[in-house]
C-alpha cells in the first residue's frame, strides 16, 4: 500500500489527486444534502413530542457529529505532521480548521434555535454546550496560530501542537451528556446498541450525515490545493499549472 | 405533501417556522460563505503567483540585456 501511496507524497501529485477528489465529492455532497434536507423537511413524520421543531435535527446532528469528526482528523493529521515532519499534512491541518469551525458554528446556533422552543432558553452553561463552544475556540486558535508567526513553519508547528492537545476535548464533548447532568439529550444513534430513533427519521438523517462528510472531504481537498499552491508558489510545477 | 396538509402548513412548521427556517437558512449561508471565501482565496493566490512570475521574467530580461551590453 505504501508503494502505491508514495508518489502522492510529491506535491504536484497530491495537488492533482486532491482536485480530482474535490470534483468527485462536491456533486455527491450537494445532491445528498438536497435529498436529505427535502426528505427531512417534507417527508419525515412530525415528531410526536417536539412537533416540527425536531426537523432542525437533520442539520444539527450531522454538523455536530462532523464538528468532532473534523477535529479528530485534523488532530491526527497534526500529530503525524509533527512526528514525521510532513509538510503536506501541516497544510491539510490549515485547510481543515475553517471547515470544522463552520460546522461547529452551525451545530451551536441550530442547537440554540432548537433549544429556545424546547428548553425555553437559547443557551445554558452546561457541559455539552460549553465543551462544544470550546471546540469552536480551538478551531479558531489553530487557524490563528498559522498566521501569527513570521516564520510559516514555526506557526504550522504551533498550530499542529494545539490541534493535537485539543483532541482531549472531543471525548469530553461526546461523553458530556453521560458524565454530567445536562439539558442536552443523550446519544440516539452514535451508540453501540440499536439506534433509538424511528427508521423514517433515521434515513434522512443518515443521508445528511454522509453528505456532510462528503462536503467536508470536498472542501478540504479544494482548500488543501489552494494552500499547496501558496506554500509551493516558487516551484516549477506551480508555474507550469498556472502559466500554461 | 409529505407530512403536511398544504404548502402553507409546510411553511408554518406548526408554529416553529422561525426556528426551523432560520436554522436552515443560516446553515446554508455559512456553507456558501465558506465556499465563496475558499474560491476567493484560490483566485487571489493564483493572481499573486502569476504576478510574481511576471516580475521575475522582467528582471530576467533586464539581466539578459545588461549582459549583452
Amino acid at each position: 500500500m505504501f508503494k502505491w501511496l508514495h508518489p502522492y507524497a510529491k506535491p504536484e501529485k497530491a495537488y492533482q489527486l486532491s482536485l480530482a477528489f474535490q470534483r468527485f465529492f462536491m456533486p455527491l455532497a450537494i445532491c445528498g444534502l438536497i435529498v436529505g434536507c427535502i426528505w427531512g423537511l417534507v417527508f419525515a413524520p412530525t415528531d410526536y413530542q417536539q412537533s416540527d421543531s425536531a426537523r432542525i435535527m437533520y442539520i444539527h446532528v450531522p454538523a455536530a457529529i462532523w464538528s468532532m469528526g473534523v477535529y479528530m482528523s485534523m488532530g491526527i493529521a497534526g500529530f503525524c505532521a509533527l512526528v514525521w515532519q510532513i509538510k503536506l499534512l501541516e497544510i491539510s491541518v490549515l485547510a481543515m480548521a475553517p471547515i470544522g469551525a463552520a460546522f461547529t458554528a452551525i451545530a451551536l446556533f441550530t442547537g440554540s434555535l432548537w433549544g429556545k422552543p424546547m428548553w425555553g432558553t437559547w443557551w445554558v452553561w452546561d457541559a455539552r454546550l460549553t465543551s462544544e463552544l470550546i471546540l469552536l475556540f480551538l478551531y479558531m486558535g489553530v487557524f490563528a496560530l498559522f498566521q501569527s508567526f513570521d516564520d510559516k513553519r514555526t506557526g504550522a508547528k504551533a498550530a499542529c501542537i494545539l490541534a493535537v492537545i485539543g483532541m482531549i476535548n472531543v471525548p469530553i464533548i461526546h461523553y458530556s451528556v453521560e458524565w454530567w447532568n445536562t439539558l442536552h439529550q443523550g446519544a440516539s444513534i452514535t451508540k453501540l446498541d440499536k439506534p433509538s430513533i424511528a427508521p423514517s427519521m433515521l434515513w434522512p438523517l443518515l443521508i445528511n450525515i454522509v453528505s456532510v462528510l462528503c462536503l467536508f472531504i470536498a472542501f478540504t481537498c479544494y482548500r488543501f490545493a489552494t494552500e499547496l499552491l501558496r506554500a509551493e508558489s516558487h516551484r516549477k510545477w506551480v508555474l507550469e499549472i498556472l502559466g500554461k | 405533501m409529505g407530512a403536511f396538509e398544504s404548502f402553507a402548513d409546510f411553511l408554518a412548521m406548526n408554529g416553529y417556522a422561525f426556528y426551523v427556517w432560520l436554522s436552515y437558512g443560516l446553515a446554508f449561508l455559512l456553507i456558501v460563505a465558506l465556499f465563496l471565501w475558499s474560491k476567493w482565496q484560490r483566485k487571489s493566490i493564483e493572481q499573486e503567483i502569476v504576478q510574481q512570475q511576471q516580475v521575475r521574467n522582467i528582471r530576467q530580461q533586464q539581466v539578459n540585456s545588461e549582459m549583452k551590453l
